[in-house]
């Protein structure tokens, strides 16, 4: 009588799948077990330790720059210069900006293949 | 909350919400590796230690994008592919018939019937569901139990698994038809 009504119930397998859930396990000494196994904490960095050392290194910089003006001078002359020699055309910087966006969207492409392969 | 006090605090204070966490979830993470052990209880607590011992070394990691539980059956489920692996090769992908059948878990199925309170009838239909089970390759009995047991969405389930969404879909009808057919007495 029971079989029939399951048979009834249309999808009867999803119906018996979500009643045989397994029944609550005691802990029976478990979570103590592995409190016991714990290793030290082993903590994430504090979060005010990036900022922090941002703000050191930019310190040591401008004391560099300071202590050395000629020379922080001279390189930033040299880099300017660097910079500005090299011709850059608006044609070059579009293939450029192309290049990068196929570089791009090549990265996500290969990031997202599995998701975008159809299951079997 | 518990979560937030087992990171920001002391050590002491981090083990005292930690293990509130472990007191929580040690049930259905045992559970559901008692399943995908096909009821090797030992062995499934010894990967449920594991999991949590490695859930506690990375909690700093655990971002809220998914629920903890789900973060939770995820190690659980590494841990226990690892432990297949070092056995036999296991594969979560769709790779068809992949089914293996291990001789030593009719003492589990007997000791499921044996512990159900409750009719023979439903005794014996637990035992037949849980022998089916067994027909099911490593793969579609994972994905039933993420989805059945611990009631999580495809998209969850192929977060725990590391499976795509549509492998997940794909174990789950695939599943559905070998258990509807080994419980075939059941329904007609």
């Amino acid at each position: 009588m029971e079989r029939q009504a399951m048979a009834n119930k249309g999808d009867w397998l999803d119906a018996q799948l979500r009643a045989n859930r397994p029944a609550p396990i005691a802990d029976d000494g478990f979570a103590a077990r592995v409190m016991a196994a714990l290793p030290a904490a082993t903590r994430a960095l504090p979060a005010w330790r990036r900022p922090a050392l941002v703000v050191l290194w930019a310190l040591a910089a401008i004391g560099l720059a300071l202590s050395l003006p000629d020379a922080t001078l001279d390189v930033a002359r040299q880099g300017y210069r660097l910079f500005t020699a090299i011709p850059v055309s608006v044609p070059q910087l579009a293939v450029a900006m192309v290049a990068a966006a196929v570089v791009m969207w090549t990265i996500a492409g290969y990031t997202l293949r599995r998701e975008l392969v159809p299951a079997r | 909350m518990l979560i937030a006090r087992a990171l920001a605090t002391s050590d002491a204070a981090s083990r005292v919400a930690f293990g509130e966490l472990v007191r929580r979830h040690q049930s259905s993470v045992r559970a559901t590796l008692r399943r995908l052990t096909n009821g090797n209880d030992a062995l499934a607590d010894d990967l449920a230690q594991e999991a949590f011992v490695l859930a506690w070394r990375n909690l700093a990691s655990f971002r809220d994008e998914a629920r903890f539980s789900t973060w939770l059956y995820r190690i659980a489920t590494n841990c226990w592919l690892a432990n297949a692996r070092k056995r036999k090769d296991v594969l979560l992908g769709d790779r068809g018939e992949d089914v293996e059948h291990d001789d030593d878990d009719e003492d589990a199925m007997s000791a499921l019937g044996a512990s159900v309170g409750d009719s023979s009838h439903a005794t014996s239909l637990r035992m037949d569901m849980a022998r089916a089970m067994r027909v099911l390759s490593d793969g579609e009995r994972a994905a039933i139990v993420q989805c059945y047991d611990n009631d999580l969405t495809h998209e969850e389930a192929a977060y725990v698994l590391g499976i795509p969404v549509g492998t997940v879909k794909t174990h789950i009808l695939r599943a559905k038809k070998k258990l509807k057919a080994a419980m075939a007495d059941w329904a007609s």
